[in-house]
């Protein structure tokens, strides 16, 4: 009863982290929180019915319930794939307003007009074009200094 | 006003954690004893019908396998997001936030974009941690501090070492996952730390390739295709999707399990080591 | 053993959520890996016991900290 009151609380509290840390990264900590909680929920329950491993080598009787610790497996495993998306996509984050934190993110996200954006990609692309040409010929600094005073 | 709207999320967080307490408690709280009879059928009749000692291969091997085919889907679908949204990951975004720095030399900015640009193709043969990373560092100059150095001696070292022993170990796992604890999941996943520690403890003159993201991700996919193709060949015996087309072999009972572990080790390690390798960059820099 | 093992989770859990630097929580998050590994093996369940090792102590912690170098590793707020 204990254990799993525990376990509650331990979903809880990934859930809270979740709502109201600010920091990306601590969000993904609740969620992995919050998975933990789940995995140790369900090979706690498991694990009442019986006294032994679930290896059935000769004499062993009163194992406890594999079909958990099966399905459990595959969770877990699942679970940090999903940890390397969020991840992923908090390091794109970063890299486009410069900060963890949501609210700056938000305000990064907003101030950005969409028009804006794509003539930056477009001017980007072009420039990235000549420099690769001029790199041949040797030059590779002079021009994309003009290139980059036009743009700003 | 701050200060009022700060109170008011503080409440609304209060009310949305008592509200997921409560749909929760019933569930954590259940007092009903845990069902038995599938530990019992398992118990008098696991064995037999599908040779593993280890009735938790036996389970998600086979009685379970179509749902470990869905795992294995989602895996790979969370590994070829990750891929992309890294291989894009300081494109256009990033350009507008780079754009509204004045700190930034202009020098380097055009290097960064050189860098980034070929990121943006589809390219499974180029390394996108690599691209991302000689963006970042741009990135984390202006910001002015640079990334510390993870690779140290003694990392190199023990990690050098200590990868093959890991990479036995993890195949001992997978191969063996019938008779003892373990099987294609638990092995992958330490055939992926493994790969990691190959790439942590990499010099640039060892001639292994395996820590490659090319080669990681034909890995994946040529096991992906093993095992779509093993699922299928069941049918073309006669029987159904996922059934055993090797037949009841005396000396080997549990064929089919070892073959499906062999296949889903060598997926779930290329495609978690491959990640891995993604996130982390290219050390040598 | 389970209630010890649990409440030390549990502590950890919150320290990881309320700590300052990202890098301890981490390996906070690592530690829980462990303490819910040797739980694991304790309620008869080896194989979820080798994953959440390999996983918990390995392979998440390798992700985390790759992202966390590349980036900042302060939390502004809290």
């Amino acid at each position: 009863m204990i254990e799993r009151l525990l376990l509650l609380l331990l979903f809880l509290t990934g859930f809270w982290g979740i709502l109201e840390k600010k920091n990306i990264i601590k969000k993904i900590f609740g969620l992995t929180l919050i998975n933990s909680a789940a995995v140790l929920l369900f090979v706690i329950g498991g694990s009442e019915t019986g006294k032994h491993t679930p290896i059935m080598e000769k004499g062993i009787v009163e194992i406890v319930d594999p079909v958990p610790q099966a399905l459990m497996l595959t969770a877990i495993v699942i679970g940090v794939c999903v940890t390397a998306l969020a991840l992923a996509l908090a390091y794109r984050l970063y890299k486009a307003s410069g900060s963890f934190n949501i609210d700056t993110i938000r305000k990064a996200v907003h101030d950005m007009p969409e028009e804006a954006e794509i003539k930056a990609e477009e001017t980007y692309r072009e420039a990235a074009e000549e420099i690769s040409e001029e790199a041949e010929q040797e030059n590779p600094v002079k021009k994309p200094q003009k290139e980059a005073n036009n743009e700003s | 006003m701050s200060k009022g709207r700060k109170k008011g999320s503080q409440l609304q967080t209060l009310l949305s954690l008592a509200a997921v307490s409560a749909v929760l408690l019933p569930v954590f709280l259940l007092s009903s004893p845990w069902p038995a009879a599938a530990r019992d059928y398992l118990e008098l009749h696991g064995v037999q019908e599908t040779g593993a000692i280890n009735l938790v291969s036996a389970i998600y091997l086979g009685y379970r396998a179509f749902d470990t085919l869905g795992e294995t889907i989602v895996l790979l679908t969370a590994v070829s997001g990750t891929i992309g949204i890294l291989s894009r990951a300081g494109a256009s975004l990033a350009e507008g936030y780079r754009s509204s720095e004045e700190t930034l030399s202009i020098a380097e900015a055009s290097e960064s974009e050189s860098a980034s640009v070929p990121a943006a193709e589809p390219d499974l043969g180029s390394d996108p941690g690599e691209k991302a990373l000689r963006t970042e560092e741009t990135h984390t100059k202006h910001r002015k501090h640079k990334p510390r150095r993870l690779r140290t001696h003694l990392l190199e070292v023990v990690t050098g070492t200590l990868s093959p022993v890991v990479l036995m170990f993890g195949f001992y796992v997978m191969l063996y996952g019938h008779l003892s604890p373990g099987g294609g999941f638990q092995g992958g996943v330490v055939i992926a730390s493994g790969i990691v520690f190959l790439a942590l403890g990499n010099r640039k003159e060892s001639s292994t390739k395996i820590t490659q993201a090319s080669v990681l991700g034909r890995i994946e996919a040529a096991a992906f295709l093993m095992l779509i193709l093993i699922s299928v060949s069941g049918i073309i015996q006669g029987g159904g999707f996922l059934d055993n087309p090797l037949g009841e072999s005396v000396i080997l009972p549990a064929g089919f399990i070892i073959l499906l572990n062999a296949v889903i080790g060598l997926k779930v390690g290329a495609g978690i080591g491959f990640m891995c390798i993604a996130l982390l960059g290219k050390e040598n820099s | 053993m389970t209630i010890i093992l649990l409440s030390l989770i549990l502590g950890l859990g919150v320290y990881t959520l309320v700590s300052r630097d990202l890098l301890h929580g981490i390996i906070a998050l690592s530690a829980i890996s462990l303490l819910s590994a040797l739980l694991f093996y304790l309620l008869h369940a080896p194989d979820v016991a080798i994953t959440e090792a390999a996983v918990g102590a390995g392979v998440s912690t390798v992700i985390f900290v790759g992202v966390i170098r590349h980036t900042d590793r302060k939390d502004d707020d809290s």
